[in-house]
């Protein structure tokens, strides 16, 4: 069947006193909570606590024994089902990719069934394969068990992606990768969901992800709704005890005012640096080898600008070179203020600046990062 | 005769099979039941059609067929009960309904198990085939009992050895196909 959209964008997520239970025990009791659209809001709790089958309740695979879930003003239960969960993207520990499927068949599975014709479907799937950084040419036509854990959680991603849909669900997405995957997964991400800006709802038992990833965290504990609130609000204003110790309050913020830009820098290595005049083609496979996500541009020993990968991919086949596509960074000195560093970072909206003394590169500085060597 | 025996064995097969999925209530009385007519001697269910088919190539058939939709059919409900319910899940998830989740997720991943039952039920129609010689069914199985009765021999092992080759050559081709969906649509992830 052919679905409708049923929403453009999201403006806001009602949960009013959800309540589920499984024979005598609570699985989620008496929940209230509002999700803004366009923010990302994290459910955080340990196993039981609730989260996941609060996040199963948003697209209906759950349905509550009372209460009621509204978006846009709009009781999902009043929505057809099947029509809803094509609206709502969903990606899961699992990932649970068809083992028969090749990715582009996995990926334009609901499209299909959709009705699209075949050409719009590649097309699209090859878009999506670029934003989650697999060069569509090698990885169409693989199935599953020919991909690593990491790149079929990307396939995963991108199959939720594919209609499009205002709202993302996500259910311990890098839970099952080992950390250092985890780690170059969830900043891959970041920059992801700055690039499609939708509302995503994402299940974590990690308070790290949580505060790399969150605009909004909301601690479960226990079926309930502990404490909802910003990173800040809840290091600063712990509710209570579950909260502060999640959070490790008395752990963090350790005197940022007196720190610069230089100690909190990641060095620049050798692999950064690329000629001016080199080919896009080529400069693009030389990053996906070394796995690094911007390159720096120089011309002998003067710097240029820089370039990122997901700047390279639409020119990957032509005959251009980086002189042509280069971009300006944010620069710092290494002596600069690292908290006036980050506010000016977070105001142009950078995902990471340019430390530099007298035109010549020294690290980068990644807000991310940084919040994260500092907690 | 193997073929037009197997042919409607697997097109009754997969439909009981498909029809006891969705009638989940039915399927174990009528599995059971299927395997009660399955301890019935070969030559005794030949026997007994006799009656009502006389004799020729339509009583081998329908025996073969009345044989070899139990291993069918039980494979196919089988496969299509016991896919991953991880994936089913996510396909409910991604908003598949039912219909799309039994066409496109069950039915392609029970298919290893569906060739399994098809490879047992081409060893059933092969033996019952050849049986089906005493009752003027024709093929290899005619110049078998010729041989038996005069006590030739030599008949006895060229038509018993051709029975042997075709029927390892068939299987070894439905174990070929069997394997190679298995490769393809197995859920074993590397």
């Amino acid at each position: 069947m052919t679905s409708n959209r049923l929403f453009e964008k999201i403006d806001n997520i009602e949960i009013r006193n959800i309540t589920k239970k499984y024979g005598d025990i609570y699985a989620v009791d008496d929940l209230n909570l509002d999700i803004e659209g366009g923010e990302l809001l994290i459910l955080i709790g340990g196993s039981g606590s609730g989260k996941t089958t609060t996040l199963r309740m948003i697209n209906r695979l759950i349905t509550p024994d009372s209460g009621h879930i509204k978006i846009n003003r709009l009781d999902i239960s009043d929505l057809n089902e099947v029509a809803l969960r094509r609206n709502i993207g969903y990606v899961i520990q699992q990932i649970g990719l068809f083992p028969h499927m090749t990715v582009r068949d996995n990926i334009g599975l609901v499209p299909k069934i959709e009705g699209w014709d075949s050409e719009k479907i590649t097309k699209k799937v090859e878009e999506l394969l670029e934003i989650v950084d697999l060069l569509p040419e090698s990885y169409i036509s693989r199935f599953p068990k020919e991909l690593s854990g990491g790149q079929q959680q990307r396939i995963g991603l991108a199959r939720a992606l594919v209609m499009d849909p205002p709202l993302l669900l996500m259910d311990e997405p890098f839970g099952a990768l080992d950390p250092i995957l985890r780690k170059q997964l969830q900043e891959e991400f970041l920059e992801i969901k700055k690039s499609i800006g939708r509302t995503i709802v994402f299940v974590t038992h990690d308070i790290n992800e949580a505060f790399k990833l969150g605009d909004k965290i909301a601690i479960m504990h226990d079926s309930k709704l502990i404490q909802t609130g910003t990173p800040e609000d809840l290091i600063l204003n712990p509710k209570n005890s579950i909260v502060s110790n999640l959070v490790e309050a008395d752990k963090k913020f350790r005197h940022i005012e007196t720190l610069k830009v230089k100690d909190l820098m990641s060095p620049l290595l050798r692999k950064y640096f690329y000629d001016s005049s080199s080919l896009c083609g080529e400069v693009l496979e030389s990053m996906m080898k070394l796995d690094i996500k911007m390159g720096i541009v120089m011309e002998k020993d003067s710097y240029q600008g820089i370039v990122t990968r997901r700047e390279l991919y639409p020119v990957r086949k032509d005959n251009v070179v980086l002189a042509d596509i280069l971009n300006e960074s944010l620069i710092f000195s290494s002596e600069d203020s690292a908290m006036s560093a980050l506010e000016e970072i977070k105001k142009t909206g950078a995902s990471f600046a340019l430390v530099m003394d007298n035109g010549k590169p020294l690290g980068i500085f990644v807000p991310d990062e940084v919040m994260l060597r500092l907690i | 005769m193997f073929f037009t025996a197997l042919f409607f064995a697997v097109i009754i097969g997969v439909f009981i099979g498909i029809f006891l999925y969705n009638r989940k209530m039915l399927a174990s009385p009528v599995l059971n039941g299927l395997n009660i007519i399955e301890t019935f001697p070969d030559i005794a269910l030949l026997i007994l059609l006799l009656p009502f088919t006389g004799i020729g190539e339509i009583p081998t058939v329908i025996a073969c067929i009345i044989y070899s939709i139990l291993p069918i059919a039980r494979n196919v409900y089988t496969g299509l009960i016991n896919v991953d319910t991880g994936l089913l899940q996510t396909g409910e998830a991604i908003g598949l309904e039912e219909k799309e989740i039994l066409h496109k997720i069950r039915f392609p991943l029970a298919l290893p198990m569906i060739a399994g039952g098809i490879r047992i039920a081409i060893v059933f129609t092969m033996g019952i085939v050849t049986l089906g010689g005493i009752f003027g069914a024709g093929g290899l199985g005619a110049p078998l009992q010729t041989g038996i009765s005069l006590i030739r021999p030599d008949i006895i092992y060229v038509s018993g050895i051709w029975v042997g080759v075709l029927a390892v050559i068939l299987d070894g081709i439905a174990g070929v196909i069997e394997k190679n969906l298995k490769r393809r649509y197995s859920t074993w992830q590397l």
